[in-house]
């Protein structure tokens, strides 16, 4: 049994503009926050081989709430895709390597990925360049570094 | 993934469009006879053992569509016919499985009907681009009972090399109840609407496996395109109705086997699952069937932590910075780039656990987090961090138990439970030290009197080992009734908690257990018990425990039982322990030999 609150709730919000910035979920730091059960809750929950959830069909068609990257609109599966993973991004990033990046080099249509995982590697700072950084941005800034 | 989305809408419409030379008014009733007996039609209703497992009324467009499959193929292609709707509400929109699959039967009923356009239904089949699917296993979490039994839910993917961009369909029940009570009662008697999701897999791999530290297992299926893309279409009329969810049978993992049934046409799985279906069971029903052609394993976050953290396992400097609050990068400057790196990357993961786990604020985690991550891109690559797979959960021993006994002094002894893992079966496919028994029951002959030996109704116990990183407390559960002293039935209750260290096939324990027992009067203890088991391959385990147990009173029991199992395969093994016991100075040792049937 677990109850997620997931403060992330970027696509099911319609309007664009007002929601980028640091408090939004097309930030950083949007991890999901765990719920602590009572052990009570969790020996009922062993017993009774129980899974719960809520009622989602999260297939987005492209508009996600988040800001849509200046230089890079057209591909609005790598934008979701980033305003949905951002701590796990810039993880990667920073490591120079994982299943992030290389997804992500896939959806940029990226020939070489060792290089493309190097060169963000090397510009950790010019992507991630503060706190408060958008998706959009860290898009907008990984197309500049191209 | 165009050509995908070509081929989906083509499956779907093409036959529709398709022109035939037939013609006929109506569709005889030997016709409908005959269709409404076909399998594939009590799959798409769920039918089974006289009714639908649908409870949502409007998913029958018969009075009695939920037990009369052969009203409700007439009343679908009555309302088909008279549908002339071109919304996303129109039958063949709102019920695309069904109607595809009535269409395929009786091409000519095309010419009666009004093809709709589903635009929004061909736009979420084009999102999905469905190429393969893949049954995903979130195995048990060590030291959460909550997920004990694993759970399982599958993947449709459109490209094998990007996981994260595919979606999970997750059958689940919908509540949001806190209540341990409530939450039992309702779960087991299906009080609570159970629904299909959609959602993209990374959501699920950052609650599973990054948040609840548990490996997943991920089975490719060995389905055609065109049985994916009846699938596919399956879950899109399935979604939109509920079916009272029943934790032990009509669950997460049985309501999956209806999804591969569909898609396939013939395979026989959700027949083999009646009163309970657990996850494990599932997968190897599945994988039985010879639906499965890839096994992958993806490491917890706890494996990979345990990974990253090898170099360093000894280095108080390091180990001390990455767990600090404020990560002072100078005291890390003398370490070599190999320590620097896995303290950098042990720090952020410990700060993410420390985040989801809302003991930090979300401002200072990020100052935190891009500080240590800024520091880390200056040191370039690393080699891959190594995490051998553990045994795969389809080789493990099946869940139910009946075992037959003999015991020196003649007597017989036979014992069943409903399932899961006990202490004294092979590990292998299941989490070492995690044990949870249920409805566990044993009978004794002797003397040609059968007597209720001990039932457990209830045993938990949670050995998680303790390491470098991460120090969990074991803790261990049980209620049941078992013979004491002069022989005696007793109701009891035990819980407690110690400490595991070892490794996964090779640990020992210690812990401290309080019990109440109740016959006529209140009884009560304090039991210290300690353990070692070692588990080198799927066929041996050996172990041996001791315990002694203070009462009120001034009585006291004493125990030692080292036992050996040898298991054969799946479905049997060999087990005999030896079992010294002293009840108040009065000291016995029993031998039992007994067989284990697993099914």
């Amino acid at each position: 049994m677990k109850k997620l609150l997931s403060i992330a709730a970027a696509t099911t919000l319609l309007t664009t503009a007002s929601f980028a910035g640091a408090n939004t979920g097309c930030g950083l730091g949007n991890q999901v926050i765990k719920n602590q059960d009572s052990v009570l809750m969790q020996i009922f929950a062993a017993t009774t081989n129980g899974t719960s959830g809520n009622q989602t069909f999260g297939i987005t068609s492209g508009t996600s709430g988040c800001a849509k990257p200046a230089k890079f609109v057209s591909n609005d599966k790598a934008n979701e895709f980033v305003a949905g993973n951002m701590d796990a991004l810039a993880l990667d990033i920073s490591n120079g390597k994982g299943e992030s990046l290389s997804t992500l080099a896939t959806l940029l249509n990226v020939s070489n990925p060792e290089t493309f995982a190097s060169v963000l590697q090397t510009n950790f700072d010019k992507i991630y360049t503060s706190s408060n950084v958008s998706s959009a941005d860290v898009i907008d800034n990984i197309v500049s570094l191209g | 993934m165009l050509v995908a989305l070509k081929k989906v809408v083509q499956l779907f419409f093409g036959l529709l469009l398709f022109q035939t030379s037939l013609f006929s008014n109506n569709i005889s009733s030997f016709n409908i006879d005959k269709l409404s007996q076909k399998k594939q039609w009590y799959r798409l209703l769920h039918f089974k053992d006289g009714e639908s497992e649908i409870d949502d009324k409007r998913f029958f467009f018969a009075k009695n569509g939920k037990i009369d499959p052969k009203a409700e193929l007439q009343a679908t292609i009555n309302q088909l016919i008279s549908d002339k709707s071109d919304d996303e509400n129109s039958t063949i929109c709102h019920y695309p499985s069904r109607s595809h699959w009535i269409l395929e039967q009786i091409p000519t009923l095309k010419e009666q009907i009004k093809i709709p356009q589903c635009k929004a239904l061909n736009k979420e089949l084009k999102e999905l681009g469905a190429k393969q699917v893949t049954l995903i296993l979130a195995s048990a979490h060590i030291n959460s009972p909550a997920s004990a039994f694993g759970h399982t839910f599958l993947r449709i993917d459109n490209n094998s090399n990007t996981p994260l961009l595919s979606y999970a369909v997750n059958y689940a029940a919908q509540t949001s109840e806190d209540n341990g009570f409530i939450y039992a009662y309702q779960g087991l008697f299906g009080g609570y609407k159970g629904r299909y999701s959609i959602d993209p897999y990374y959501k699920k791999l950052k609650e599973y496996s990054d948040l609840e530290q548990r490996d997943i297992w991920e089975y490719t299926l060995d389905l055609t395109q065109e049985q994916i893309d009846r699938m596919v279409l399956h879950i899109f009329e399935i979604r939109h109705f509920y079916a009272d969810y029943f934790f032990l049978a009509e669950n997460c993992s049985y309501n999956l086997l209806w999804l591969i049934e569909v898609a396939t046409q013939k395979s026989n799985l959700v027949n083999h699952f009646n009163f309970k279906a657990i996850p494990i069971d599932t997968l190897r029903a599945v994988f039985n069937k010879k639906l499965i052609k890839k096994e992958l394993y993806r490491p917890s976050k706890r494996k990979e932590i345990l990974a990253i953290s090898q170099p360093i396992e000894n280095n108080s400097i390091a180990l001390n910075f990455a767990r600090s609050d404020e990560y002072n990068l100078s005291s890390i400057e003398d370490l070599s780039k190999r320590e620097k790196i896995a303290s950098l990357e042990l720090a952020t993961a410990l700060l993410k656990i420390k985040h989801s786990d809302n003991k930090i604020d979300k401002k200072a985690y990020l100052s935190q987090f891009l500080k240590i991550l800024r520091e880390r891109s200056k040191l370039g690559k690393k080699e891959k961090n190594i995490i051998t797979p553990p045994s795969s959960p389809k080789e493990g021993h099946l869940s139910s138990k009946v075992s037959f006994s003999y015991m020196s002094e003649n007597i017989l002894k036979a014992r069943a439970k409903i399932s899961y893992h006990d202490i004294y079966d092979n590990d292998n496919g299941y989490i070492s030290g995690g044990y949870i028994s249920f409805f566990d029951t044993e009978i004794a002959l002797q003397d040609n009197k059968v007597i209720l030996e001990e039932i457990d109704f209830l045993d938990i116990k949670s050995y998680a080992i303790q390491d470098a990183i991460f120090k969990p407390i074991s803790w261990q559960v049980s209620v049941g009734a078992k013979r004491l002293f002069n022989n005696e039935l007793n109701s009891y209750l035990t819980a407690g908690a110690g400490v595991t260290l070892g490794r996964e096939n090779f640990y020992g324990f210690a812990t401290i257990t309080p019990s109440i027992y109740y016959r006529n009067i209140e009884e009560h203890s304090m039991a210290g018990n300690i353990g070692l088991f070692y588990n080198p391959s799927k066929h041996l385990k050996v172990g041996v425990t001791a315990s002694k147990e203070w009462f009120n009173k001034n009585r006291e029991i004493d125990k030692v039982e080292p036992f050996i199992t040898y298991s054969i395969n799946q479905e049997s093994a060999i087990h005999l322990k030896h079992e010294y016991k002293n009840l108040n100075e009065k000291r016995k040792n029993d031998i039992t030999l007994s067989w284990f049937w697993y099914f």
